[in-house]
């Protein structure tokens, strides 16, 4: 049986999550270290805009709900940060609607909020997103599901294996015990690292909270 | 201990932009498929290799995707999607300039790394 869940993630194969099962792979082979490219995508500030990275900026108006504050770094496991690589973000707005054709959701739209953003990581890993506490919303998983309120995170190690897209959660949030895309995540202490924190120290007073979100990936040794 | 997978979703493409390889006469296309066969068009799927640059293509309604790059020994693959907790990791070798690389995701054989 090959080892697929050694690193805190979800088994690809979990019923709980309808999807998976039409789609989840059934033949997993360990990748032959001599196949292992150690390479990775380099970006640079051509492939991000500074009002990227504020989502409440993006339009003429201000969008509704709560304005927040997102930020942390990028980190291996060695805890040596990511400098200089991309990291987006997508997001539903407030009321829990994407701005997406096949989000049929009967939430209004926001004509000020698109829902997506991108930066580069600073030298020592550090991102900061501006954007609106996204809101919960219905999903057809089983009856009365509700994804817990979330922001989609995608980032790139110094290894293209070591890419990752995950999903960040507000701390407290009661829907986080009955989601089954959280839940598939085994590992308690793992799962607890997909759930942002409260940082008062980072919050701008009179303007916005802020949550740290910090994500880890693979420690690829340096070519 | 690292953060862990989760999935695109259905709604990746707010945030997640196609992006062309660097241009070159070499061209890579086929389809992703589920494991009854059916096109999967809500996938994103990636390519790298240090010739060929990094690339990034939604599949269509027919689960199409395609891209064109330089000459490169291999590209390596993956592919996100809805009902995928993880991506699929795989490598199709680049021996002409175009080449036909179906994915099946329940039938084909995919790396863990």
């Amino acid at each position: 049986m090959i080892p697929v869940e050694d690193r805190g993630d979800p088994p690809y194969d979990w019923p709980d999550y309808r999807s998976s099962t039409r789609r989840a792979p059934k033949r997993l082979v360990l990748l032959p270290e001599a196949l292992r490219d150690r390479s990775g995508p380099v970006f640079g500030e051509s492939d991000v805009d500074p009002l990227d990275s504020d989502l409440t900026r993006q339009h003429a108006g201000e969008p509704l709900g709560e304005r927040i504050i997102v930020a942390g770094r990028v980190l291996d496991e060695a805890g040596r940060p990511i400098p200089h690589t991309l990291v987006e973000i997508w997001q539903a707005n407030a009321a829990g609607r994407y701005a997406h054709q096949a989000d049929r959701h009967p939430a209004p739209l926001d004509p000020n909020f698109t829902g997506a953003g991108r930066c580069l990581t600073g030298a020592d890993g550090a991102y900061r997103f501006v954007t609106v506490k996204p809101g919960t919303y219905p999903w057809r998983n089983h009856p009365n599901a509700w994804r817990p309120a979330h922001i989609h995170f995608s980032v790139f190690g110094r290894a293209f294996v070591d890419r990752l897209v995950t999903q960040m959660y507000f701390p407290g949030d009661p829907l986080l015990d009955h989601d089954p895309i959280f839940q598939s995540v085994r590992d308690p202490a793992a799962r607890q690292m997909l759930v942002s924190s409260l940082e008062l120290e980072r919050s701008e007073p009179d303007w916005a909270l802020a949550y740290r979100f910090d994500i880890v990936l693979r420690a690829t040794p340096f070519e | 201990m690292r953060t862990p997978s989760q999935t695109v979703g259905p709604f990746f493409a707010v945030g997640l932009r196609g992006r062309p390889c660097p241009e070159g006469p070499f061209r890579l296309e086929g389809r992703v498929l589920d494991g009854a066969g059916d096109p999967v068009p809500d996938a994103v799927v990636e390519v790298w290799s240090p010739q060929a640059g990094w690339g990034r293509a939604c599949t269509d309604a027919d689960g199409r995707y395609a891209f064109t790059f330089r000459r490169t020994p291999h590209l390596d693959v993956q592919v996100f999607a809805r009902g995928l907790l993880r991506q699929v990791h795989t490598r199709v070798a680049i021996s002409s300039e175009h080449t036909v690389f179906d994915i099946r995701l329940q039938d084909d054989p995919f790396f863990v790394v």
